[in-house]
């Protein structure tokens, strides 16, 4: 043993906390390193397709946006092996170049029973204020997004009672739920929240009528669609009631604006008895609040892409947008004229077979460029 | 010298633990209470039939035709065990496990012919797990032959409100359970009974589910905090005679039976007469099936000297 003078053990016991408080921090800032490292999902923030001014959809705090979760939530919603018999996808009711819609009446299940309703489009779905075609309840794409999974009656996707067989199949996602949620684990809570966020990320805002309204083109409309615009706006055939806003649907909801403006119409296309009851056994808002006076309200979707979604209503029970035109110029249709519950807004108007071919020509202004290029074409 | 101490505290240690083996095997202050379920249907219980694998019975009409029940499964809450004469109340605790939490239970049929059911199908939950620490309750178990007092359970089918709003992914079980969902009404099916009929020429189907209806959020991230306009919560209550129940020890089992004969009278069998809050066209039936549940002895204490086999078919 070394015998230390005082001064010297002072000296060397000086070095020695210097050297090991260097070595701690060294070893703090591995760590450190190791673990931001580890915590980092090492996703990218999404980014958005919108306008510049035109305001972001409200996103739960639950179910952020990356780019790497739109992908994988693209992935699961092409994916026939989510369906318990494997012969349906979400595209199947839901095709891209349809604009996200299903160009026949009503839908049919995976299992070949068949749906009362008419597959809505998904695009903007994110700035809805409820969603499918009647349910004051359903305001939220991952609560929403359950119905077509689980529903059994009818069947739609068949996930009810097939958790187990079905999530078997996804193995080959494992590295991008790791990447997105952390985790290797597949559930169905993880799955909703991706396809949500893929839904979420349809938004499209470049028709004809955009670059007109809002990129100040003259040139974007025929000068037919220009007539037919200002009908759409005019307190003659007041469409822009229930159709109005930038999504052309008054139940809308985003970033700056939060009221509840959940307004659900009735707009006279049945009338099977005194109370005012539609066809089909389908009583549209009424079924949920069970409430008479409900019967047959419905909400009023988008009419972007419109002229993409045919045929058209709750039912597919209207052919084309000629006839949808007719149907509101008459305020109503048969018996539906003189429904009790009848929107105020549809009382029929005059108009002369050139404004309503006008109208028609407007409407198919509202037709995005993504559908109209045909970029969505083969999926 | 520490040695010796040592070996004095080896010795106390020995002793204190000879004493407390001693005092180890008293009498157990907990008593198990086995709530057993089982369907009955015209004074019978419903028995396994071979070739469906489903629990059936037979019709009573014209045609004399079998009917599987093809799904049968509830969720009950808020058990609670009365006295009569002393209107005292037999606190209960529900034990957590995959079939119930602290308070609400999952009891299913659904797989109970299917003697090869996967742990990943719903398996049969007959039994509800209660246990006691009333020593009033234990001594009336003992001395049942002889005493004339009566029991009242009570219990409320369905789901509680503050549980029935939220994700039914991320629970744990038996709330993660997606033939229990309720998907377009936000919640999950309180009661589902699937029955089929085995008629060659009409396979009519009946079903009939229970749940909440006519909820509203009041705001688009919390559960409703108002009630829903019909909660369709049932409040059960069954009079039980204490010398039905078998005990043994510090177990007791009550069986209780769910008599379909008494649902059906009031809502026979028959596809019109599905109830399963679809819309307005099946108000008429659905109140019917509520009030049929809620004051009509639905759930019944087996009685004594009716032909009848104990336990699971």
């Amino acid at each position: 043993m070394e015998c230390l003078t005082k001064a010297n053990m002072k000296a060397s016991i000086k070095a020695n906390i210097k050297s090991s408080i260097k070595a701690m921090i060294k070893s703090i800032a591995l760590m450190m390193t190791v673990l931001l490292l580890s915590c980092s999902k090492n996703t990218t923030p999404y980014v958005w397709n919108i306008p510049n001014d035109f305001p972001l959809p409200i996103i739960p705090k639950d179910n952020p946006m990356t780019e790497e979760k739109v992908a994988l939530g693209e992935q699961l919603f092409f994916d026939f092996r989510l369906s318990a018999n494997q012969v349906q996808a979400c595209s199947s009711c839901h095709i891209p170049e349809f604009a996200f819609a299903q160009p026949t009446k009503t839908s049919v299940g995976s299992t070949g029973k068949a749906l009362k309703r008419n597959a809505l489009s998904l695009v903007n779905v994110a700035y809805n204020g409820t969603l499918t075609w009647a349910h004051s309840g359903l305001t939220k794409l991952e609560d929403q997004i359950r119905l077509p999974l689980f529903n059994e009656f009818p069947i739609e996707m068949g996930v009810t009672g097939n958790d187990a067989q079905i999530l078997a199949r996804l193995d080959s996602y494992k590295s991008d739920f790791k990447r997105v949620f952390g985790s290797e684990e597949i559930n169905f809570d993880l799955i909703i929240k991706a396809l949500a966020a893929y839904v979420r990320s349809l938004t499209f805002f470049d028709s004809a009528f955009d670059r007109y309204a809002y990129q100040m083109d003259d040139e974007a409309l025929t000068e037919q669609q220009i007539q037919g615009l200002d009908l759409f706006f005019s307190e003659r055939f007041e469409c822009f009631h229930c159709h109005g806003g930038f999504n052309f649907s008054q139940s809308s909801k985003h970033a700056f604006q939060t009221l509840d403006l959940i307004p659900f119409h009735n707009t006279g296309l049945y009338s099977l008895d005194e109370i005012g009851s539609y066809a089909n056994d389908d009583q549209g808002l009424g079924d949920i609040s069970l409430r008479d006076t409900d019967r047959g309200k419905f909400r009023a979707p988008t009419l972007r892409n419109i002229a993409l979604t045919a045929p058209y209503m709750h039912d597919g029970s209207v052919a084309t947008l000629s006839e949808v035109v007719e149907l509101y110029s008459q305020g109503g249709r048969g018996a539906g004229k003189t429904n009790p519950n009848k929107s105020i807004f549809v009382k029929g108007f005059d108009a002369s077979d050139e404004e309503k071919a006008a109208l028609v020509a407007f409407l198919e202004g509202l037709s995005d460029e993504v559908f109209v290029s045909g970029k969505f074409s083969k999926h | 010298m520490p040695l010796r101490i040592l070996t004095v505290l080896m010795m106390f240690l020995v002793l204190a633990c000879s004493e407390y083996k001693k005092t180890a095997i008293p009498e157990s202050a907990t008593t198990n209470i086995r709530l057993s379920f089982s369907i009955m249907h015209d004074q019978q219980i419903v028995k396994c039939n071979q070739s469906t694998q489903s629990l059936s019975f037979q019709a009573i009409s014209n045609t004399n035709h079998l009917i599987d029940i093809e799904s049968f499964a509830f969720y009950l809450h808020d058990v609670h065990l009365f006295a009569n004469s002393t209107q005292a109340e037999i606190e209960l605790s529900m034990q957590p496990s995959s079939w119930q939490t602290d308070d609400i239970a999952l009891i299913a049929f659904d797989a109970a012919c299917n003697s090869q059911a996967s742990s990943a199908e719903l398996n049969a939950n007959t039994e509800l797990h209660l246990t006691t620490q009333n020593e009033a309750f234990k001594h009336l178990v003992k001395r049942h032959a002889k005493s004339s007092d009566d029991l009242e359970l009570r219990f409320t089918l369905g789901i509680p409100f503050e549980s029935n709003h939220v994700n039914p992914l991320t629970q744990t079980s038996p709330l993660n359970i997606s033939s229990m969902f309720w998907s377009w009404r936000n919640g999950y099916k309180f009661m589902r009974l699937d029955m089929k009929s085995s008629h060659e020429v009409s396979h009519q189907g009946m079903s009939l589910h229970l749940g909440s209806v006519g909820c509203q959020s009041a705001s688009h991230v919390r559960a409703p905090k108002q009630a829903c306009e019909q909660s369709n919560l049932v409040d059960v209550r069954i009079p039980i005679k204490l010398n039905e129940f078998a005990s043994q020890h510090s177990k007791v089992t009550i069986p209780i039976n769910f008599d379909l004969s008494t649902l059906l009278r009031s809502v026979p069998f028959s596809q019109q007469n599905s109830c399963m809050f679809l819309g307005l066209s099946q108000q008429e039936v659905c109140t019917q099936f509520i009030n049929t549940l809620s004051s009509q002895p639905v759930f019944v204490s087996q009685v004594n000297d009716l032909n009848m086999q104990q336990g699971q078919p």
